[in-house]
């Protein structure tokens, strides 16, 4: 792999030995997937984050680095909302470990963002590169920014923050970026639909061994439905760039692939209640403004009567203050930093009622819970429901 | 029969020798290994309630969870870690792991290589050079001095 004067000295031990520890990470991955030299990042975005996923000894090599981002570097949500913890139940055992990673993270320069929607903090552009962690952020960006990011690992991520550059390879590169297989949607698809329809697709692909869809649909996806469908597809099928026909920026037609049929019926067969949730909870991946917006809407100022929870970043919750009154006026709890996949929160729970095909997944696999997948109307409507 | 030489690639420099634990199942550290004591603990791997502890950790190749990169660091501060890891193919994880937990790692075993070496050799891995010399032996590691003689 080629390597820049500097790009040496780091590797050699000369600029410390975080950055050579940094660089021989960068290298090892670079030489694995074949990249011939690194590229400069526009921004990271580092997972890793919750106590719950990395652990004491996350806890100790973060403890051990050295040095300051090169990049503005942003991270995935921890474990809790970093200042309303004990509302949410966290044990403050739990909650000192939380804060002292986040801690180390802000020594070296990261921005506490908490979030898997870093798109809202930091504009990205067409062709941009990046090395972001978190699946649905990184599908968003190839996908509907037609930025170009692989999906990295939270330590990898970390090198890049702190030298600037990734090796050049998979999604960087034009030729990795064409899809292998067409989805065809029949019948006219909203919301939650979109990440009902991420979910069977990424499934199915999986099966075919297929990583890039792209989709032939009369709908019209908005960008947060295009957020549900990239989640759902990069947590059932591990894509990290779909393209949407006529909408997405990169979308061309290729002639010759695999093709897909899927009815709406199909889509709405993901819904159904067999439990009585004890939970509803928004915000898989974060909300957007809009998204907060529809909820306040579609509350029209009822009072829930089972504990209803969204999850957004803590700048776009401070960008509608307004909004998010009016939401918790009405006994919903609006938290910042974390959300129900990563957050311990759920061992306080049994079934958790989801507008999100990711978080329908998730609670399940890697919290072990009940979850029940509904659109965002009937969602509220079960909140507002006294339980029986 | 004197020590067999592999050339192989060095993912993590450093180097490191010990009995040969050839795992023929691909190693997830988040999972099929428990981190406190370095025994592996997935029921279907033969190795089962062996450690991997101050072994050359021979296995086709890592699977699993990103965190399996974290429990790799948390073994070598734990002193459960294996001294050295040598794997047919390479795969992020357990690449980023070694390279965080400084655990010298070659790659490029051919599948007939990975079949002949026996299981309990001593082992040489020298990951500064690229190459792994191992040698059957009989006793215990503790009989065994640095040419790999009985």
């Amino acid at each position: 792999m080629y390597l820049t004067q500097e790009e040496e000295l780091m590797l050699n031990g000369e600029m410390g030995e975080t950055l050579q520890m940094c660089m021989e990470m960068l290298v090892a991955l670079g030489e694995l997937y074949g990249a011939e030299r690194l590229i400069d990042v526009k921004s990271v975005q580092i997972s890793g984050v919750s106590y719950k996923t990395i652990g004491e000894a996350g806890l100790m090599w973060l403890s051990n680095l050295e040095g300051r981002v090169k990049v503005p570097s942003m991270l995935n949500p921890a474990g809790m909302d970093l200042q309303r913890w004990e509302e949410m139940g966290i044990s403050h055992d739990f909650a000192s470990k939380q804060l002292e990673i986040v801690r180390k993270f802000a020594e070296i320069g990261v921005e506490i963002t908490c979030t898997c929607t870093p798109y809202y903090h930091h504009e990205i552009k067409m062709g941009d590169h990046l090395a972001w962690s978190e699946s649905s952020a990184v599908c968003y960006a190839n996908s509907v920014i037609g930025a170009r990011t692989n999906r990295e690992g939270g330590p990898s991520a970390i090198a890049s923050a702190l030298t600037g550059k990734t090796p050049l390879y998979g999604l960087h590169l034009d030729e990795n970026r064409v899809p292998d297989v067409k989805i065809i949607v029949e019948g006219g698809l909203s919301g939650t639909d979109y990440g009902a329809l991420g979910y069977v697709v990424g499934e199915l692909i999986c099966e075919m061994d297929k990583k890039i869809p792209i989709f032939t649909t009369t709908g019209n996806p908005t960008d947060d439905e295009l957020k549900l469908l990239g989640a759902s597809l990069a947590a059932t099928g591990s894509v990290a760039l779909y393209h949407v026909e006529g909408i997405t920026p990169e979308a061309k037609q290729v002639s010759g692939l695999d093709e897909i049929v899927i009815e709406s019926s199909e889509i709405k067969e993901m819904y159904g209640v067999d439990k009585e949730p004890d939970l509803v909870a928004f915000g898989c991946p974060h909300c957007s403004e809009n998204e907060l917006k529809e909820i306040e809407r579609m509350l029209k100022g009822r009072k829930v009567k089972r504990e209803t929870w969204i999850f957004a970043s803590r700048k776009v919750i401070e960008d509608n203050k307004k909004v998010v009154e009016s939401i918790e006026k009405s006994g919903v709890k609006v938290f910042a930093d974390t959300c129900m996949v990563v957050s311990p929160l759920c061992e306080n729970f049994s079934c958790i009622l989801v507008n999100s095909g990711k978080a329908y997944r998730y609670v399940r696999t890697l919290c072990g819970l009940e979850s029940i997948l509904l659109p965002t109307q009937e969602c509220i409507e079960w909140a507002c429901r006294p339980s029986s | 029969m004197g020590m067999q030489t592999i050339k192989l690639k060095s993912v993590c420099r450093g180097k490191g020798k010990g009995r040969i634990l050839k795992s023929p199942k691909p190693i997830s550290f988040l999972g099929d290994i428990d981190p406190s004591t370095g025994m592996v603990s997935d029921p279907d791997n033969p190795c089962h309630g062996v450690s991997v502890k101050g072994k050359v950790l021979v296995f086709p190749h890592g699977r699993g969870s990103t965190v399996g990169s974290y429990v790799l660091y948390r073994m070598k501060v734990e002193d459960t870690a294996p001294i050295a890891l040598v794997s047919i193919t390479s795969e992020p994880i357990v690449v980023v792991g070694a390279i965080m937990a400084r655990i010298p790692y070659l790659e490029g075993l051919d599948r007939d290589t990975f079949l002949k070496i026996p299981q309990n050799a001593y082992a040489i891995v020298n990951a500064n050079e690229g190459w792994m010399k191992y040698e059957e032996v009989c006793g215990n590691v503790a009989d065994v001095d640095d040419s790999g003689m009985c």
